[in-house]
């Protein structure tokens, strides 16, 4: 057998993942090959190295809210979409109101009308975008506070 | 698996001594899907519990600090959950829920990357003493250095206990890919730090 396969193979038996015949054929061939033998030697004190490596934790603290910061975040989700439909309406309501003080206003040209109408459609949305936004760093901000 | 027994959807929790303490959290992720699709939000709980430490640490190993693993895993399991409804519940909750965390943390990277927030290097991803800091430095660098596929067979393995079959599953690719992902994963970290397993060998 190449040695490739067999060094893939002692990997695997390191692994304790082989079946009876493979752990057979790992056993048989180190006992005779010293190359491989040497393999399997440097493959275990990695694996011994390997087993000790473990990631880095957040507090116990962090584990206790962890799944309610799910849900309080799905909710605030939720909340913030609802919030910005509802300011969205006022917003065009409101405006609306406004637009139309100026539009039944049978001195002002139609052509100023438009525009104003445009120019108010537009600050509308970009008011919502940019309100939109702010609200939401803010709440991923306020967010990270919390975990501390 | 503990033994329960079902009754409806609900999970009563046969407790010798212990009062029965929440009982969703004994529900399988079958039994909880199933539960959160007939309305009962909280059962997600049960889901969300049993796979957080691994969501974290696997988030860990793509983002590198601590508060975003938890921040990018949570958001993982929103998405899964406001997802939930194209979820097969024929199949594992883990792999589908592993495809939404890694896709998560991908972007989160890319952001990250685009308003140059350049990870300290070593930022922290394993646990290290004093004494095994340089050999731990080393190891992760070998880690980060392999291809995404070789990596997240690693992570799993090592970091996330798993077996060959359930990295397989994980990642959907045939046991025998995984078999020669991690042999050829393990050759180059082997070798990243060589010089501190023959100093072990002494
Ligand atoms: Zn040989």
């Amino acid at each position: 057998m190449d040695h490739e396969r067999m060094n893939e193979l002692i990997s695997s038996y390191l692994d304790n993942e082989l079946d009876e015949e493979g752990r057979r054929q790992v056993e048989e061939h180190i006992e005779k090959c010293p190359e491989c033998r040497k393999e399997y030697g440097e493959m275990a004190r990695f694996e011994e190295v390997m087993r000790k490596m473990t990631l880095k934790q957040p507090s116990k603290e962090a584990w206790q809210v962890y799944s309610e910061s799910v849900y309080n975040r799905m909710e605030r989700g939720i909340g913030w979409i609802l919030l910005s439909i509802g300011a969205m309406i006022i917003l065009f309501f409101s405006g609306y109101q406004i637009v139309k003080g100026f539009i039944e206003d049978p001195t002002i040209p139609v052509i100023v009308k438009a525009g104003i109408l445009l120019g108010l459609a537009g600050v509308v949305i970009l008011l919502v975008s940019v309100v939109r936004e702010r609200v939401f760093v803010n709440r991923r901000e306020r967010y990270k506070e919390i975990q501390k | 698996m503990r033994q329960v027994q079902v009754v409806g959807y609900r999970t009563v929790h046969v407790a010798q001594n212990v009062a029965p303490v929440m009982e969703r959290r004994d529900l399988s992720d079958s039994e909880a899907i199933q539960a959160i699709r007939a309305g009962d939000r909280e059962a997600y709980k049960a889901i969300v519990e049993r796979y957080m430490k691994r969501a974290y640490g696997i988030a860990l190993t793509f983002v590198r600090n601590t508060q975003d693993a938890l921040d990018v895993s949570q958001m993982a399991f929103i998405k899964a959950y406001k997802n939930l409804k194209r979820f097969d519940a024929e199949r594992p909750f883990f792999p589908w829920f592993y495809r939404i965390l890694r896709n998560i943390c991908l972007d989160h990277l890319k952001r990250a990357s685009r308003r140059r927030e350049i990870p300290l290097e070593d930022a922290g991803v394993l646990k290290t003493e004093a004494e095994d800091y340089e050999m731990k430095r080393m190891l992760w660098q070998a880690i980060e250095d392999l291809p995404l596929e070789q990596r997240e067979a690693i992570v799993l393995r090592y970091f996330e206990g798993m077996s060959y079959k359930e990295v397989a599953e994980t990642l959907e690719i045939p046991i025998g890919t995984v078999m020669s992902s991690l042999h050829y994963a393990k050759r180059k970290m082997k070798k990243a730090i060589g010089g501190f397993l023959g100093e072990e060998a002494k």
